[in-house]
């Protein structure tokens, strides 16, 4: 199974192309992986349209009036998956924002909220730091063994519980994104197979 | 005579098929390894409370073997969303018997229960399993059926039980060796669900 490179992508409206912070995660993550976007919705439809990929996101909170604000793209991401990891990077106070949003974005694992004044520096460490977690997080390896599996392969019955529900790997693909308690014992399971395998002396993990 | 009671429900959505191609594995290899049996089938039909309890009592003064596909929860077996065999019900029909069942949970309450109520030995798994579809589902049909078939074989059900773990280990390595790493999870998954009570020394003998 091959590792895919990580995409980082930044929704930000005043920023611009030549900004140290992309300059600087160009130069770690590679220029065709920092997808910037100063229209929210441009960056939600990418987010949402490559969910297979590993993402993270640094989102600012607030944007043209007539575009969907950071608050709504954060929901929106979530509403999908709980694999991408989000960083807001706000102008905003922390008491400026609303105490409702704040609850969302705690209560939906937001990675951190970091203040615009902050030197840039502190978002390149909380992007290595998702980075890293992206490799090491059970339900991101099985997210992507399923993504490499072919389309139709995906979309076939795969198990059954005896308690009569049928998935395919895309509808296990899906419990693993949002969190369910069926993705976290995939995951639960992945983790009882390396230790059975470990344990019994078979320590390849083939795939 | 080996007197063999086997309940499927074949009617059960999504897994009436499962359950009729379990049933049908067992038969199979009777026929194909053992001639001192009578077989007798209780269908989805016949899965109730009712039918089990003039079947189950007419044979249960001498022992016989009860195995089970269907749907089940922690104190029963289900079947058209009723329990056939429950907790507090007729578990005190079984004694007696072998009490063998691929229904998710029913090693959690129902099979202890079945033992302080007479019946001899309980193979079953204590939580929900998983089965695979389509061309994968040999797999878990051979993983069901494993336990029962060893022990028809002429293994004490002890035995049989720990062979029965160990073609899930098998089976799980191969999957592995594929590269089906999910698969092999789930197999791990249930294999750690199994569960035996009671006398690990009856043989098929016992019950001719």
């Amino acid at each position: 199974m091959n590792s895919s490179p990580i995409k980082i992508v930044v929704m930000h409206d005043d920023l611009n192309e030549k900004d140290p912070l992309l300059v600087e995660l160009g130069g770690k993550y590679g220029q065709k992986n920092v997808i910037f976007k100063r229209k929210s919705k441009e960056g939600l439809d990418y987010v949402l349209n490559n969910l297979s990929q590993k993402i993270i996101v640094i989102l600012d909170l607030k944007f043209k009036a007539n575009e969907l604000s950071g608050v709504e793209v954060f929901e929106e991401i979530r509403q999908r998956t709980s694999l991408i990891y989000i960083i807001i990077w706000t102008a905003s106070n922390l008491a400026e924002v609303k105490s409702e949003n704040l609850v969302k974005f705690i209560n939906n694992d937001a990675l951190a909220f970091v203040h615009s004044t902050e030197d840039y520096t502190r978002i390149l460490q909380l992007v290595e730091k998702a980075a890293h977690e992206m490799d090491v997080r059970v339900a991101s390896v099985i997210e992507q063994w399923i993504c490499s599996r072919p389309k139709e392969e995906r979309n076939k019955p795969y198990i059954k519980y005896t308690n009569g529900k049928t998935y395919t790997l895309s509808d296990i693909l899906n419990e693993i994104r949002q969190q369910s308690s069926f993705g976290k014992e995939v995951e639960k399971n992945i983790l009882l197979l390396a230790i059975d395998l470990l344990t019994r002396g078979k320590e390849t993990l083939n795939g | 005579m080996v007197s063999i009671n086997i309940a499927y429900d074949n009617q059960a959505l999504e897994l009436g098929a499962y359950f009729e191609a379990s049933k049908n594995d067992l038969v199979d290899f009777l026929a194909a390894n053992h001639n001192d049996y009578s077989i007798h089938e209780i269908h989805s039909a016949r899965c109730n409370e009712v039918y089990i309890e003039v079947r189950i009592g007419a044979i249960n003064s001498q022992r016989y073997l009860f195995i089970a596909y269907s749907h089940g929860a922690e104190d029963c077996l289900i079947s058209g969303g009723n329990s056939y065999v429950a907790v507090n019900k007729n578990t005190n029909l079984f004694t007696n018997s072998l009490f063998y069942t691929t229904a998710c949970s029913a090693g959690h309450k129902l099979g202890e229960d079945l033992i302080n109520n007479g019946c001899e030995a309980f193979i079953g798994y204590n939580r929900v399993v998983t089965v695979f579809s389509d061309e994968k589902q040999n797999v878990s049909i051979e993983c069901d059926n494993c336990g029962i078939k060893m022990f028809i074989l002429g293994r004490t059900i002890g035995d049989a039980f720990s062979l029965m773990k160990a073609y899930y280990t098998q089976q799980i390595d191969r999957l592995n060796q594929f590269g089906d790493i999910l698969s092999a999870s789930y197999l791990v998954a249930n294999r750690e669900a199994l569960v035996f009570f009671g006398n690990p020394n009856l043989t098929i003998h016992d019950f001719a």
